[in-house]
């Protein structure tokens, strides 16, 4: 059930997570690429003095506007106080000379191609960006990687340094050719970012949605774009498209997560879904199967199902083993299992997923043990998906999750 | 109908070490009760105080720099409410979400001279 409060602080939440990344594009646009770092303390600044105002004087009918002079009002201050050159750009708008300088307009993808810069190796480029377009902390981007927090922290800040050295020679607003050659990483970026809404793994909340549709925002952009439109663009708008139809059906009235077999399928969107079929189109254009066409492929077959018995299981796990040789990483490996035990061949998930119990990173993924739960269940094995369903827990999912697994666990005791 | 001021005084230390989260979860208790005020008229304004201040003593031969950490608690802002009387405008401070997250709140009538 939803309050008013729940409403407020889901609008603050849309702000500020919004607000940080705009302000911070905004402000690397006028302070330079290479003040990444003080345009994410000022942002900081602005966004915690906003809200903390906010209770006295309810929030401004344009609070855009107001973190935008707010964080000016800071950075000012802060330049004033520093002996660094660093000037503060009051005009950053393309002054008619011909020169194309914002070949981009959204402000948020922008920053995603400053942060996907080339010096930088993919895994930084990845946990830079999501920490400053999405303010994601060291322990949410770990999850994600899974691996430790102090090992994402570091890296954030070496990713930073790297980025401020780099950045003296490098424009705030990448060329068309810098964008053609990041667009690939940024795809990353946006199915990460989308993964972090959709399932994150440290928190109270199983979906949060908000930064979910922004990354289906973004996903759009690039594919519609003329600079990024390619089939792979397209290909992971209709992945997501599909994945955003089933919001509201993945979240009980409790904020407990619903399993895709135990799903209402009537409430999926099925605006999202055509928009999902719609990508499908230009994604299927070109030469080349990128991951995100056979995740598409996958969700389609979902999207398209008239339940989940009479989803066609065998093209699913089809899709995932041509994924496996694309990227044949655990995680894969495991939603590969997970679809061969639901096409009627538990023995043969089951087996896949113990040769993976040797695989450190695995132990602490939730989804892992609730795979080898499922297939031991669907063997009659009770007492062993107990014991699995009791190590999912172990793993410390999201709440929603801890909840739904206590359900699970409470069937075998 | 006369005008009371909410002072909201914290500890100092109260908001020092919390999370955005945290933050984030108490002021929007403050600004679903702001805004429901507001629109029934009742809520009339009110200002965040910055914490970074001064003291100035008589005479002005002190001044001090953040004259608060000594202090039990600090005046984190003020909230103006119209009311019928004093009995209503304590009210209107019993239903302020500040009583669950601190520990008091002093109404006090503005002269209407």
């Amino acid at each position: 059930m939803t309050t008013p409060d729940d409403d407020v602080r889901a609008r603050l939440d849309v702000i500020v997570r919004r607000g940080r990344g705009r302000l911070v594009a905004d402000l690397v646009r006028r302070l330079g690429g290479g003040r990444l770092d003080l345009a994410e303390d000022v942002a900081q600044d602005a966004l915690a003095a906003a809200i903390a105002a906010w209770p006295f004087r309810g929030v401004p009918d344009n609070p855009e506007a107001w973190l935008f002079q707010a964080a000016r009002n800071r950075a000012l201050d802060r330049l004033r106080r520093e002996t660094r050159e660093t000037a503060y750009a009051e005009e950053t708008d393309d002054r008619g000379d011909g020169v194309e300088r914002a070949p981009i307009d959204d402000p948020e993808l922008r920053l995603i191609f400053l942060c996907c810069h080339p010096t930088l190796d993919e895994k930084s480029a990845l946990c830079l960006t999501l920490k400053i377009v999405d303010g994601f902390t060291a322990r949410e981007t770990a999850g994600v990687f899974l691996e430790p927090e102090t090992a994402t922290a570091q890296r954030l800040a070496r990713a930073k340094r790297a980025l401020r050295d780099a950045a003296d020679g490098v424009a705030e607003t990448p060329s068309r050719f810098e964008i053609a050659a990041r667009a690939p990483r940024a795809l990353k970026v946006v199915y990460l970012m989308f993964a972090l809404g959709y399932a994150p793994r440290a928190g109270e909340r199983a979906l949060r949605r908000d930064v979910a549709s922004e990354a289906l925002r973004l996903a759009r952009v690039l594919a519609d774009h003329p600079l990024t439109k390619r089939p792979e663009a397209a290909a992971l708008a209709a992945l997501l498209s599909f994945q955003a139809s089933r919001f509201e059906a993945r979240e009980s009235a409790e904020g407990a997560i619903v399993l895709l077999k135990d799903q209402d399928r009537a409430l999926w969107d099925g605006a999202l879904i055509r928009q999902g079929l719609a990508y499908l189109e230009p994604a299927r254009t070109g030469e080349a199967v990128s991951r995100y066409h056979l995740e598409a492929g996958v969700a389609a077959t979902h999207a398209t199902a008239r339940s989940f018995e009479a989803t066609d299981w065998p093209s699913i796990l089809t899709l995932y083993e041509t994924l496996l040789t694309l990227t044949p990483s655990p995680v894969a490996m495991v939603n590969a299992a997970a679809a061969r035990a639901a096409a009627g061949d538990p023995t043969g998930a089951l087996e896949a997923l113990d040769a993976l119990s040797d695989e450190k990173a695995l132990a602490t993924y939730a989804p892992y043990h609730i795979a080898r739960a499922d297939a031991l269940e669907r063997l009659g094995r009770a007492a062993d998906a107990g014991t699995a369903y009791a190590a999912a827990l172990e793993a410390g999912p999201p709440a929603p999750v801890v909840e739904h697994l206590e359900g699970r666990l409470a069937a075998f005791e | 109908m006369a005008q009371f001021a909410l002072l909201l005084p914290h500890a100092p230390d109260r908001y020092s070490s919390a999370t955005e989260d945290e933050m984030m979860a108490i002021i929007k208790d403050y600004v679903a009760w702001t805004e429901k005020l507001t629109a029934e008229g009742v809520y009339k304004g009110g200002h965040k105080l910055n914490e970074a201040g001064r003291t100035v003593t008589a005479g002005g031969a002190e001044v001090h720099d953040g004259p608060f950490t000594e202090a039990a608690e600090i005046l984190g802002g003020i909230m103006v409410v119209e009311a019928r009387d004093l009995d209503h405008a304590v009210a209107i401070a019993k239903t302020n979400p500040h009583l669950k997250h601190n520990a008091r709140i002093e109404v006090r009538p503005i002269d209407d001279v």
